[in-house]
């Protein structure tokens, strides 16, 4: 049986189709790329940071140049939409601040897999352990192990050397976006199913959990006895620290059996929108970001009380940190903020863009801020489009220098 | 922007989100209630579209004898043809636009703006990466049940809702509700030209959307889905089942393009057609032994065969 067809027709069809063929690979294609919150560390006077375009970069601070030949790509295969391509390999962002021991520099990726790099010897091939899916936290390195959380919820505890075996792992019911904490041979990690571990590091038993009204996406801070944790349900919790008796109770717990919940101290709710960042606890005071766009200072013996808050104009993500007696945090206004306690919480707003019309947009500040507290320096990694790396001298609030990251 | 934003986008983030903390953490049920809701909204809009396109479907079936006339009258004069054409048209108040001014059409353009928001609320709620769901915290309203649902499962059935369909089924099942809603609405009319547009129209829109939806998140692809089938649905309330006679479906019939035609009607277009053909055309002829069926009525796609 055969159709009558024109081949003008068919021509018409054709060229047809081949429009919507880019059509469809212009919507499948054109989704919003991951981006990247990775904060810098520096050891030996070398700074590190992850670049949006899947690198991560050494910066020598003795001139504020990239070191030569030094960095390193983190590339996976993946694609956008089906004519995108599931066999192209192209660079991943990273979020996470990498961590460094014994000379190896160790950094999540979002293609899910954690490496080690050797600072000393770039040529070498880079260790990796694939988790399956994104990595959004920060690996954590305590005694010989590495901690990291990844979007399968999973907490990993690995070995030094990424070996494909893992001390263990620990099902959470959501995403890890958060960095562990441990602390005292427990290691605490939120997630997105609105609750709190605490999770035994030699056995990865579950001591107990806490649950939220909203995803737990924040990094928690444990200082004395008390655990502080904000959530997406836009309230900053104290809970108690994991005590002996109860890491003790864990390894005796029959299995399947569950876990108990444990209850909060304390709440703060006073806030206008999610916490997303890790509290800093300085003089009896607790100091804690919000989405709203606020910093807020609490005491630390009753959060209830809140003793008094600092406005920004964009989102605070960063944790904030204690430089030379100062309190410094970033905003996503692109500004960074230096409040003096000793003077009345006097506050100076930086501007990393010196020279910029005051009107337009400044690359946000998502990362965490990094300090040298010798050198009362504070660098920034603010991340929109074009990325920039910020020295800001905290006494006199100037602009030391600053380094694009990206290309 | 920002007032498209506050306007549709957030409610219908923030809807989304309620709708899904109530339907069992389902998010996939969610868009589908949604849609539903919205096609609620806009039912009496439709109605109406749907009842003026039955009226002028209607009156153009009766005026289908004067047309006929007019086209034998005026063959070789296209100018007065049309002119008549025109003036017939006029007098019966029927829109010279023809498919262009479907109401299926303009329906759909009434609903891009809600497309679009909810293709933009799909996506911000999907939140997929730590950018998106750090955006998300700006459009969400204080509601302590919005708060308590997030972030929203991306699971449904055989779909992730933040991915395209891996399986496929969801672009087929949009293209094949597309055409029966394409053909349920195709208009009868004698000018060939008109009817090659239709039936372009019926084949490249179905694939249009089809096409689309491979590569959108699955959630998009379930949220057209849906408001196709719902359309076929208030379609059959006015037309029936309008241009398709299941009992004489076959392949051929999707790619006719002559939805309603007399054996008579037939005859002409064929010598029409042969008579405006190009040399260098290349025509391939269908051979078949079956004949046309006796008494074909209006408003059943059928095309003549050339007997063998």
């Amino acid at each position: 049986m055969f159709f009558i067809i024109k081949e003008s027709r068919l021509l018409k069809i054709s060229l047809l189709l081949i429009l919507l063929g880019i059509l469809a690979l212009g919507i499948g294609c054109a989704k919003a790329p991951t981006r990247g919150w990775s904060g810098p560390i520096v050891v030996n006077n070398i700074l590190y940071v992850g670049t949006i375009e899947g690198k991560v970069i050494a910066l020598n601070l003795s001139d504020g140049e990239p070191v030569e030949d030094w960095y390193k790509e983190i590339k996976t295969s993946g694609g956008g939409g089906f004519a995108c391509g599931s066999q192209i390999s192209k660079p991943m962002s990273t979020y996470g601040t990498p961590a460094i021991k014994d000379s190896v520099l160790y950094i999540g990726g979002y293609n899910g897999k954690v490496y080690g790099f050797d600072v000393d010897t770039p040529s070498r091939l880079p260790m990796e352990f694939s988790t399956g899916e994104a990595i959004v936290g920060s690996p954590v390195i305590d005694g010989d192990t590495l901690y990291v959380g990844s979007s399968n919820g999973n907490l990993y505890a690995l070995y030094l050397d990424l070996r494909e075996d893992v001390k263990w792992q620990f099902k959470t019911g959501g995403e890890i976006w958060s960095t562990p904490v441990v602390v005292d041979n427990v290691v605490y990690i939120g997630s997105s199913d609105h609750k709190f571990y605490a999770i035994d590091t030699e056995s990865g038993n579950e001591l107990w959990h806490f649950e939220s009204d909203g995803a737990i996406l924040s990094t928690a801070l444990v200082s004395g006895d008390i655990i502080y944790i904000g959530s997406c349900d836009r309230k900053f919790y104290t809970i108690d620290k994991a005590t002996e008796e109860e890491r003790l109770g864990a390894a005796a717990r029959a299995e399947g059996q569950k876990a108990p919940v444990k209850l909060e101290k304390q709440v703060f709710d006073g806030a206008g929108n999610w916490f997303w960042t890790q509290a800093l606890s300085y003089e009896d005071k607790i100091y804690v970001g919000n989405f709203d766009g606020k910093l807020y200072v609490l005491d630390a013996l009753d959060i209830r009380n809140k003793l008094d808050e600092f406005v920004t104009d964009g989102r605070v993500s960063t944790p904030p940190i204690v430089i030379q007696g100062k309190v410094v945090i970033g905003s996503q206004d692109g500004y960074i903020y230096i409040i003096d306690p000793q003077k009345d919480h006097n506050v100076v707003k930086n501007d990393p863009n010196p020279g910029t019309d005051p009107k337009a947009a400044r690359p946000p500040i998502l990362a965490p801020l990094w300090s040298d507290n010798e050198k009362g320096i504070v660098y920034a990694h603010g991340q929109n489009g074009v990325h920039m790396l910020y020295a800001i001298d905290v006494e006199t609030g100037d602009l030391l220098w600053s380094y694009k990251t990206s290309e | 922007m920002e007032v498209f934003n506050l306007i549709l986008v957030q409610p219908i983030i923030n809807f989304l989100i309620v709708l899904s903390s109530v339907l069992f953490h389902n998010f996939g049920l969610a868009i589908i209630s949604m849609t539903i809701a919205i096609r609620l909204v806009i039912l009496p809009l439709t109605m109406k579209q749907l009842r003026s396109s039955k009226k002028m479907t209607d009156t153009m079936r009766e005026l289908q004898p004067k047309i006929q006339q007019i086209q034998k009258k005026y063959a070789k004069d296209r100018v007065k043809l049309q002119q008549e054409q025109m003036k017939l048209y006029k007098e019966a108040g029927i829109n010279p636009l023809g498919c262009l001014a479907s109401p299926m059409l303009i329906t759909m353009l009434l609903q891009m703006p809600i497309f679009i928001a909810v293709y933009r609320a799909v996506i911000e709620t999907m939140a997929t990466t730590p950018q998106d769901f750090l955006g998300l915290s700006e459009r969400l309203y204080s509601w302590p049940i919005v708060q308590h649902a997030l972030p929203a499962s991306d699971r449904f059935l055989w779909l992730n809702l933040a991915k395209p369909d891996a399986f496929f089924l969801i672009p087929l099942l949009v293209v094949g509700a597309t055409w029966i809603s394409q053909k349920m609405m195709a208009q009868p009319g004698s000018d060939p030209k008109q009817q090659s547009m239709q039936g372009m129209m019926q084949l490249m829109m179905p694939l249009m959307f089809g096409f689309i939806t491979f590569s959108l998140p699955s959630g998009l692809g379930l949220y057209f889905l849906t408001t196709t089938i719902i359309g076929i649905i208030t379609q059959y309330y006015i037309y029936g089942w309008g241009n398709i006679g299941w009992g004489n479906f076959s392949l051929s019939k999707i790619f006719s393009r002559t939805p309603a035609t007399s054996e008579k009607q037939g005859d002409q277009k064929k010598e029409a057609r042969f008579s405006k053909s190009k040399p260098d055309d290349i025509v391939l002829e269908k051979v078949s032994s079956q004949k046309p069926k006796e008494g074909a009525s209006h408003g059943k796609s059928g095309d003549k065969r050339k007997d063998s």
